[in-house]
């Protein structure tokens, strides 16, 4: 009875929240972590761990990088495809092509230009986290 | 399977990093689950899981004994984010907003007139945004209960919270995700989508 209960306490609509697929890259560097920290002490450990948060910032800037590609390559693709059409179009009027390399220059160095303020936002957080 | 864990601790502590691995194949996507699960994202999932097995390393190399691995990882993994979720809070209260965190959530509007795909990604963001945007005591409960499947009395012996404790915060926490999630809680994704197309 109490498991029906239990059993009946759940909102079926939670389901649509997938869960995560493992990092090949992220096990292995939990393995190498076990394997020298149990030798010696937990000092190595520890230090090795921050290493780990270097190799996880490399994947995640990975990710990010895909993520760019991943936008802009159909982009060019589209426009390399089109351009015979809207050549002629555009070649009427260069203050869109202008404005178009403006768009594409803006989205090229936006996450550049973020960085930054990002960094020293998370710098401000951990600092605030930490006092 | 305890029994397996422990001849694996043994072989690890004496250096063979295959039971090392052994031990990471095995328990190490359910605990990047959970993780995932409180957090809400991908890094400090990674990040909280990482420092799970280091604890474990630690543990592990002052010879102490572990009866049962895998509620010694939903503890210490639980004990790890309340931890780091203490500290968000004790931030935000001085007025320090942590970068790419989720904003208060509203009532999730119902999407209609949108294709299949494009419903289901919201829904599981609306979703994930439902459960993240949870207190931590409701989030951890919710993610103990229906993603790992553990009953009350286990949750109840995992977090240290009276069995009393662990009903009425479920209970106060789905009621709150319904409030959010609106028509799509009650009735599942298939007949949900099926309803809206």
């Amino acid at each position: 009875m109490a498991e029906q209960r239990e059993m009946s306490s759940s909102l079926p609509v939670l389901d649509a929240w997938p869960g995560l697929e493992p990092d090949p890259a992220a096990m292995e560097q939990v393995v190498s972590l076990m394997v020298q920290g149990v030798q010696v002490d937990s000092q190595p450990a520890v230090l090795a761990a921050n290493a780990g948060a270097e190799a996880r910032e490399e994947r995640a800037e990975e990710r990010r990088f895909r993520l760019i590609l991943m936008v802009w390559a159909p982009v060019a693709l589209a426009g390399y495809l089109l351009w015979p059409r809207l050549g002629l179009w555009f070649h009427q009027r260069p203050y869109l092509i202008l404005l178009a390399a403006g768009v594409l220059l803006a989205g090229l160095l936006a996450p550049l230009l973020l960085m930054p303020l990002q960094n020293a936002a998370d710098i401000h957080r951990e600092g605030g986290a930490s006092a | 399977m305890e029994q397996h864990d422990r001849e694996l601790i043994g072989a690890w502590r004496s250096g063979r990093a295959d039971a090392a691995r052994e031990l990471v194949r095995r328990h190490y996507p359910r605990m990047l689950g959970l993780c995932y699960r409180l957090t809400g994202s991908r890094e400090p999932a990674e990040e909280l899981t990482q420092e799970v097995f280091v604890r474990l390393t630690r543990h592990v190399a002052a010879g102490t004994p572990i009866d049962n691995l895998e509620a010694w990882l939903h503890r210490t993994a639980l004990n790890l984010w309340r931890d780091q979720a203490r500290r968000e809070i004790t931030a935000r209260e001085k007025g320090i907003t942590p970068s790419g965190g989720d904003e208060v959530i509203g009532r999730c509007p119902a999407p209609v007139g949108v294709e299949d795909t494009v419903m289901r990604d919201w829904l599981r963001d609306a979703v994930r945004r439902a459960v993240v945007g949870l207190s931590p005591p409701h989030r951890e409960v919710v993610v103990l209960h229906h993603y790992e499947g553990f009953t009350y009395a286990q949750i109840a012996d995992l977090t240290g919270i009276p069995l009393g404790t662990v009903r009425s915060r479920l209970f106060h926490a789905l009621r709150q995700l319904r409030d959010h999630l609106g028509p799509a809680a009650e009735r599942g994704i298939e007949p949900w989508l099926n309803s809206v197309r």
